[in-house]
């Protein structure tokens, strides 16, 4: 193969200072700083759009971070984080519409058919076979097991977070040993076409490297200095608030639809985040929290998330209403995604149109999953509501909606971030039903499906009857984990 | 919902039997309720059937288990031997061979692919092949062969097989199967297909002895002759000889020589290629060509020229048109096996292709009405399977350095469709691969082809350059040694069969 007449990867520099930049820069650090040079350049202060994250990880974070060395004992004990097992939405989109977005394993088959097929078949509900669901819901808590044979371990569970917090865990990671870091503002990026050839810092001085990392969120400080369109759907203003000293953490956030938009209420272990989103013109409520930081953002994508030599990542390149986990999501499939696709070279047309087609798919299919929450008959007619219809259903939407509603089909897509339980427990939440079922639930004889699905049910309400409730099990599990790290040290 | 729209499907005809209609018969007469559902397949003796020695892949594993058919029954009614992989010999250049063997190569290392490490020592000047890293390619290489280990700790648990078989007596395996699950065969030709003046929907097939056999769902299975799809519904076909050029196949067997293979063989010849299928009564041979480039005498005298043991009659040609339809589901009627599309066997999917057909229309069964969004997602699905099976079979014509022959000359400078040029660029650059939406290949199919068509990465991944080296060497070894080893214990695959399923 011909040689390209390229110069290998030397420096790769990371510009931000929130959870972004904290967690892009420890894993690559971890993963290239060996052959690399890791220069991290930090603005000196916090930005305010990691609220944006919407205070949820979910159950993939507990892997990304252990990979990062940041272990569930570390998180738990170096940061106000509490357990989640999902998302209680509360009148949505409007009336007595509540369930729980819950984390769930792939749901295994009954009998070769989809598990869903037979309650579509039977018109029962999916809930009471959730076990997050009905956990969250009694407020209990307790790790899954790793033996398959327990109904618990069916479960899946992800963190609440105060974005600072973790912010200030990851700073004081050892992988930024390896990096260097530099105080300062950014005055100025200089470009030619499409490429970043320097950063200018406030105190004058030029700072280059081959590859330059955005995490700079909504002021897409260095990104914004190449040509490329942000595409957005929509502008909504997001309020957030601390309330200390909140009542015991719920292992489950909620979010309660208003007439003009939501508000969320995230359980931390030493109180709550709240989080009110409207439009971004509309005036205050004053049932609401309103006493916070109130940013108003656009909701949406960068049309490339990699242009030239600059990679955008978190808010930088996405941005979205946080009523998912999918803001996390999408940050930790973009910084895998970014190892799995570091160039060697300067020559870095190939990653980069791998990297930004799986960006569009990520963001996308993202994207479908809130759209989907807003796909109702009874949403409410208000402007905040009707401002999610002002473009047609997209026809990957579509799709889904139309196919569940046809014969309770989950339609999958390349590169979801969310599985088809996921999206099978927001149908039944959002009251969507199947006008058939698959045929080959009628293979076993029914009393058979009975006890099947009878025996379930009854290991599901067993096991959450047996669970402590959240707080006290954080508070023991909390205390072994101290006394076991004072035994080690 | 409309009382319409309720209406269950009572009556499935199946026009054709051959694999494709014996398999959807067998596996439909499994699924649905035989209260519910009556299957009739029309078939007649004195069309002839495609069926040649079939190479599968392990999905077909999937399909029988799915029936309740035991491994060695079939095996034994069908002459059966097991399958590891495809030996490719003067594919990627004249005297060239690798081997694509089922299965991956190696094991993944912190996270990262088994074969950049490879890579890695190969910048080191380590010249082992990849294929000492797979079991399967090592027992083939030994003629070995025994079933995986479900131990995973196991080196053995890494086999990963298929089969190799006589699709004639596949299918009256599955016909004496389906019969006793009261499928109804009728013998007869077709003369006329009746359709229904208002829907358009296929309401009868009239045979030509003057009976009718009505149906709610018709399935094609006619073959490439394609008898309601084409003939009746006239659903377009999508041509891709621009891209896959063969178009005649020559087909004959020949007596068993030699130790019986566990592995398909591949030889690319001047205007196209060769397969030899070992079964245990015989070697399935056929040649495969483009007849742009090349004569029948000729493919014939080369087809001939390389048979392993005496031909068992004369060869016997098959013409075919590389593509698909534009629809597989179209009123009434699906379209399953080579009437809904045809891939030149170079990766033995043309059973999978028809596995597909079948399972997706069981997971979409549809009501009497034909929902236009059931058609829609079968036809959606089927059509994304055709196209990623077919980048991965051009894959083999385009990286070639082969220049000796003007079908080679168009191959290697041919126009690809984008994705896989898009994935040859990300493997030229770093080894790195990314399996697109429910892809049937895999990535360690992938790495195979693309190393063994010589698309070797400019270097390996940066990740995989910061481990260290020594570790590495040993690790590889290591992992070398125990397939080795492994590989040398099995059994013959001659005596493997002979013991566990002797042919009838």
């Amino acid at each position: 193969m011909m040689a390209h007449p390229s110069s290998p990867l030397k420096q790769i520099l990371v510009y931000g200072s929130g959870l972004a930049a904290e967690l892009t820069t420890i894993a690559l650090a971890a993963s290239v700083g060996q052959t690399a040079k890791i220069i991290r350049v930090v603005p000196p202060n916090l930005p305010q759009d990691d609220v944006l994250f919407g205070g949820i990880a979910p159950p993939s974070t507990y892997e990304f971070l252990r990979t990062l060395g940041v272990t569930e004992p570390r998180l738990l004990l170096g940061s106000d984080t509490s357990f989640s097992f999902g998302t209680q939405f509360e009148n949505w989109p409007a009336g007595q519409k509540s369930w729980v977005q819950s984390f769930q394993q792939p749901l295994a088959p009954l009998f070769g058919v989809p598990f869903h097929q037979y309650l579509i078949a039977r018109d029962e509900p999916l809930a009471p076979y959730l076990i997050a669901a009905q956990a969250a819901q009694t407020g209990a808590f307790a790790h899954p097991p790793e033996d398959r044979r327990h109904p618990l371990s069916r479960a899946e569970y992800g963190y609440h977070f105060d974005p600072a917090h973790l912010t200030a865990l990851l700073a004081n990671h050892p992988a930024h040993q390896v990096t260097e870091r530099i105080n300062g503002t950014l005055r100025q990026v200089q470009t030619s076409g499409e490429t970043i050839t320097a950063l200018t810092l406030g105190d004058g001085r030029d700072v280059s490297a081959d590859l330059y990392i955005d995490c700079s969120g909504l002021d897409r400080a260095m990104i914004g200095a190449v040509p490329v369109a942000f595409l957005d759907e929509a502008q909504v203003r997001v309020t957030a608030t601390a309330s200390p000293g909140a009542p015991p953490p719920a292992p489950c956030r909620t979010i309660t639809a208003r007439p003009d938009g939501w508000t969320a209420v995230t359980p931390l272990l030493n109180g709550a985040q709240s989080l009110s989103v409207s439009l971004a013109d509309a005036p205050t409520d004053p049932s609401g929290p309103n006493d916070g930081t109130a940013l108003d953002v656009k909701i949406g994508r960068l049309e490339q998330s990699w242009v030239g030599n600059c990679v955008a990542l978190g808010h930088a390149a996405t941005v979205a209403e946080p009523l998912s986990p999918a803001p996390m999501m999408l940050l930790e499939r973009a910084i895998k995604r970014l190892l799995e696709l570091i160039p060697h070279t300067d020559m870095m047309q190939v990653e980069r149109r791998e990297f930004n087609r799986r960006f569009e798919n990520d963001a996308d299919n993202a994207a479908l999953f809130h759209r989907s929450l807003f796909t109702a008959d009874d949403v409410p007619d208000q402007p905040y509501w009707r401002e999610k219809y002002t473009s047609s259903t997209p026809a990957a939407l579509d799709r889904k909606l139309s196919q569940y509603a046809s014969r309770g089909v989950l339609v999958q897509y390349d590169h979801e971030p969310f599985n088809p339980e996921d999206w099978l427990v927001q149908h039944q939440g959002m009251g969507r039903t199947a006008k058939r079922h698959d045929v080959l639930v009628h293979r076993t004889p029914a009393a058979e499906v009975d006890q099947a699905l009878g025996a379930l049910r009854d290991a599901v309400k067993t096991t959450v009857q047996a669970m402590p409730p959240h707080p006290a099990y954080m508070a023991k599990f909390r205390d072994y984990l101290v006394r076991k790290h004072h035994d080690q040290s | 919902m409309t009382k319409a729209d309720a209406v269950p499907v009572k009556r499935i005809t199946i026009v054709g039997g051959g694999s494709a209609g014996w398999m959807s018969a067998a596996a439909l007469s499994t699924m649905l309720p035989a209260h519910a559902v009556q299957i009739t397949l029309v078939e007649s003796e004195e069309i002839g059937t495609v069926g040649v020695g079939e190479a599968t892949i392990p999905d077909i594993i999937n399909f029988n288990a799915m029936l309740g058919i035991k491994e060695a029954d079939f095996l034994r009614a069908t002459s059966g031997t097991f399958k590891l992989g495809i030996m490719f010999t003067d594919w990627a250049k004249l005297g060239e061979t690798y081997f694509h063997p089922f299965g991956s190569h190696g094991v993944d290392m912190q996270g990262i692919d088994f074969h950049q490490f490879w890579l890695r020592m190969r910048e080191q000047g380590a010249d082992t092949r990849i294929e000492a890293y797979s079991l399967c390619a090592a027992a083939a290489a030994q003629n070995t062969f025994t079933l995986p280990e479900t131990n995973p700790r196991s080196v053995l648990s890494q086999i990963r097989y298929a089969y190799h078989f006589d699709a004639t007596a596949y299918a009256a395996f599955l016909r004496t199967f389906a019969e006793e699950r009261g499928v109804k065969r009728i013998e007869g030709k077709i003369g006329e297909v009746h359709l229904d003046p208002e829907t358009g929907f296929i309401d009868r097939v009239g045979l030509e002895n003057g009976e009718d056999v009505g149906g709610d769902l018709f399935i094609d299975c006619s073959g490439f002759r394609a008898l309601l799809h084409e003939q009746t519904l006239k659903v377009p076909f999508r041509d891709w000889r621009h891209w896959l050029p063969c178009d005649t196949a020559q087909a004959v067997a020949c007596e068993q020589s030699g130790p019986l293979l566990p592995y398909t063989k591949s030889t690319a010849k001047s205007a196209g290629w060769q397969w030899r299928i070992p079964t245990q009564k015989r070697t399935g041979n056929g040649h495969i060509y483009s007849s742009a480039y090349m004569e029948d005498d000729a493919a014939i005298q080369s087809l001939l020229d390389d048979l392993d043991g005496a031909p068992m009659g004369s060869p016997r040609k098959i013409r075919f048109r590389t593509g698909c339809r534009e629809k597989f589901w179209e009123k009434n009627c699906i379209a399953i096996g080579l009437s809904g599309g045809f891939l030149e066997p170079l990766e033995s999917t043309s059973l999978f292709l028809i596995q597909e057909g079948i399972s997706k229309l069981i997971a979409l069964f549809p009501t009497a009405t034909m929902p236009a969004v059931v058609r829609d997602q079968y036809n959606r699905l089927m059509t994304q399977k055709f196209e990623q099976i077919r980048d991965f079979i051009i894959l083999h014509y385009k990286a070639t350095a082969r220049d000796d022959s003007p079908f080679w000359e168009y191959c290697r400078t041919m126009d690809i469709p984008d994705t896989l040029h898009q994935k040859m660029a990300l493997f030229a650059e770093s080894g790195r691969i990314f399996r697109f939406e429910d892809e049937l290949f895999a990535k360690p199919n992938w790495i195979a082809v693309m190393l063994g068509q010589n698309i070797i990465p400019r270097t390996c991944d940066p990740i995989a350059q910061a481990v260290d080296v020594a570790s590495v060497e040993r690790s590889l070894a290591s992992m070398r040694g125990a397939i080795s080893q492994a590989a040398t214990k099995m059994p013959s695959h001659e005596a493997f069969i002979q013991k566990y399923a002797p042919a009838r």
